[in-house]
């Protein structure tokens, strides 16, 4: 037996072995590409992906902090829920439960970049929040 | 790569003839470095912590009790002593009962508490309207990591 097959057990865990159940415990939150400004607005699509960066299908709560002066909301008719703060600069909002997605619409009147941050907060699950978002108004 | 008795071997491997005569090739038998499924599940479970709640219990017309307990992703019991935030309606308050240890916030809607080293923490909610109280918890300073989407409704009605 080469020495190749004895350590093959070694620090491997495929993708396989890393059940989809398992990854699927464990939410993190990614943001789509930002719509062009429109009416002091910017629309973005949080979506939350499991750790094997696949969209994730689930409802969790998030808090939404942005820089000062901007305010954030849900698109109209967009997916998720604004459970509190709603057209303010600290929100907690509520994914779709059939998507995993949430559409924000950041707004404000200054002119220059407005930073996006999540985070964990009551009624939270395995949440990670390490992605902040950048938006850039003219 | 490193140069051990005249060959070149992978830095983290072993050669062959250095193994320790039990360890079996290529089964479950190598101890060191080797990460299994279920060797991963095991370290990682109580690492990862649930909350779950009791049925809450009337004790009298404006007071409720309800149990909470850290588990696992198998819904096994966490016995281990962690710090968490719980909320719930203004018209509400919490305090914490005999197993638990409250922080900061007890008698308010508010507070911080540890749950005992058995991962339960007792809450006595107290309520003089009538309405359903829901409570949340959440993570907050020195929080392991938690998941936290169950809450609990707490009826007054």
């Amino acid at each position: 037996m080469p020495i190749a097959d004895a350590v093959k057990p070694v620090q491997k865990v495929t993708i396989d072995e890393m059940a989809q159940e398992f990854a699927d415990k464990f939410a993190i939150v990614s943001f789509g590409t930002p719509g062009v400004e429109a009416d002091d607005a910017i629309a973005v699509t949080l979506q939350l992906k499991n750790p094997l960066m696949e969209d994730l299908a689930v409802k969790e709560r998030i808090r939404l902090t942005c820089t000062a002066g901007a305010t954030m909301s849900l698109v109209d008719a967009g997916d998720g829920t604004v459970l509190s703060g709603d057209d303010s600069e600290d929100i907690i909002i509520e994914t779709d439960e059939t998507t995993g997605s949430f559409d924000l619409e950041v707004s404000t009147t200054d002119v220059g970049t407005i930073t996006v941050v999540g985070g964990a907060t009551q009624g939270s699950g395995f949440v990670s929040c390490g992605e902040s978002l950048d938006l850039t108004f003219a | 790569m490193t140069r051990l008795d005249g060959r070149f071997i992978k830095p983290g491997s072993i050669p062959a003839d250095r193994l320790d005569p039990e360890i079996v090739f290529g089964g479950g038998g190598v101890p060191d470095g080797s990460i299994t499924p279920q060797k991963l599940t095991a370290s990682l479970l109580a690492s990862f912590v649930r909350v779950s709640w009791s049925d809450p219990v009337a004790v009298d017309p404006t007071t409720r009790s309800v149990d909470l307990q850290l588990k696992d992703l198998l819904g096994d019991n966490i016995s281990a002593a962690h710090v968490l935030r719980i909320t719930c309606d203004e018209r509400a308050s919490l305090a914490v009962g005999d197993q638990g240890t409250a922080l900061s916030g007890d008698g308010s809607s508010d507070c911080i508490a540890q749950t005992n080293t058995s991962g339960r923490l007792d809450l006595i909610v107290t309520c003089n309207q009538t309405l359903t109280v829901s409570l949340a918890a959440g993570p907050t300073q020195l929080s392991p990591i938690l998941d936290c989407r169950i809450g609990v409704d707490v009826s007054f009605i």
